[in-house]
């Protein structure tokens, strides 16, 4: 269900698509429906909330910026494009991150920062132990399940984000997920 | 979905619904950022739409340009036409190009005399006619 009726026909979908380009409406409809999918996606992946709602702003002020040059046949070309940008945030806040993080160890090293112990709290362990484990998946992995369970994209969507075919897309679901069943399974 | 991805969503979202990590969307967030969003590409919009009138200065500069050009376009033709015709005034003679119009002349009379199907007697003429050069 949309914002404000109905859920809208494939054809009517499309042809916001199509229009988004020129007409404000046409965008601020798919933004309604893919404004949830597109943040429980940043959040899933970066396991922070704040974190997942700045990069849903980037993203969709990216898309506000980009989308006037574009051409679009179908509301499924918006999601994978949107989703490509996404995607694209959550990798350079990783990168960022890690950057950040490396810094962080060499000034506890260098007795210049004291960073309290942080053990999980017993109520959180159960997504501590979670999110351990999806961490443990590659950076691909994490993201195809996300697309897959949480953004409910298709295998071939997933396949145009990260340049492969749909049948790659669904192994290496299958394979994730066994992963991701014996990992919470020794760890519990 | 099929049953079998419905089951393994139950699972994922059984596990990590367990979390306190909200996924649903914060309204103040979604409501705010749709605006932004909106009032950036109105933006654009205008930005756009802006820069294809075709203002006065640039109109003014659009038609000095083109004038310059035309006239870069005349003189170059008028250059060309007035070579070509200079090159008529050269004649070959057995490979080489004569361009002293006095020598041209002496052979363009030769060239009228009855004589001129004999190559012998035209080819005297310029014999002629070449220590004059």
């Amino acid at each position: 269900m949309t914002q404000n009726g109905p859920d809208p026909t494939t054809p009517q979908l499309n042809q916001w698509a199509v229009t988004a380009s020129k007409d404000r409406d046409a965008l601020g409809r798919l933004y309604d429906l893919s404004y949830e999918s597109v943040l429980r996606y940043c959040i899933r992946r970066t396991g922070d909330r704040s974190i997942g709602e700045d990069l849903t702003s980037i993203v969709f002020m990216t898309v506000a910026q980009k989308i006037p040059t574009v051409s679009m046949g179908s509301y499924d070309d918006f999601l994978r494009w949107v989703f490509a940008f996404a995607n694209n945030e959550i990798l350079a806040h990783f990168r960022k991150d890690a950057r950040r993080s490396v810094l962080m160890t060499s000034a506890v090293a260098e007795n210049r920062l004291h960073i309290p112990s942080n053990e999980p709290d017993p109520i959180d362990s159960d997504l501590f132990e979670l999110n351990k484990a999806m961490k443990s998946l590659s950076e691909r992995e994490q993201s195809i399940l996300s697309l897959r369970y949480f953004a409910s994209l298709s295998y071939e969507a997933i396949g145009a984000i990260h340049c492969m075919r749909a049948g790659t897309v669904r192994a290496a679901t299958a394979r994730a997920l066994e992963r991701l069943r014996t990992k919470l399974g020794t760890q519990l | 979905m099929n049953h079998k991805n419905q089951d393994e969503k139950d699972w994922l979202d059984d596990r990590l619904a367990k979390s306190h990590v909200e996924y649903s969307g914060n309204e103040d967030h979604r409501l705010e950022l749709r605006e932004r969003m909106l009032h950036a590409f109105d933006q654009g919009q205008s930005k756009r739409s802006h820069s294809m009138e075709w203002s006065t200065p640039t109109r003014n500069r659009s038609i000095r340009l083109f004038a310059a050009i035309a006239a870069c376009v005349v003189i170059a033709s008028s250059i060309g036409i007035w070579t070509s015709l200079e090159a008529r005034k050269t004649i070959e003679v057995r490979g080489q190009v004569i361009q002293d119009a006095q020598y041209v002349n002496a052979i363009e009379m030769m060239n009228r005399c009855q004589d001129l199907a004999s190559p012998e007697i035209y080819f005297q003429g310029i014999a002629i006619c070449a220590p004059h050069r």
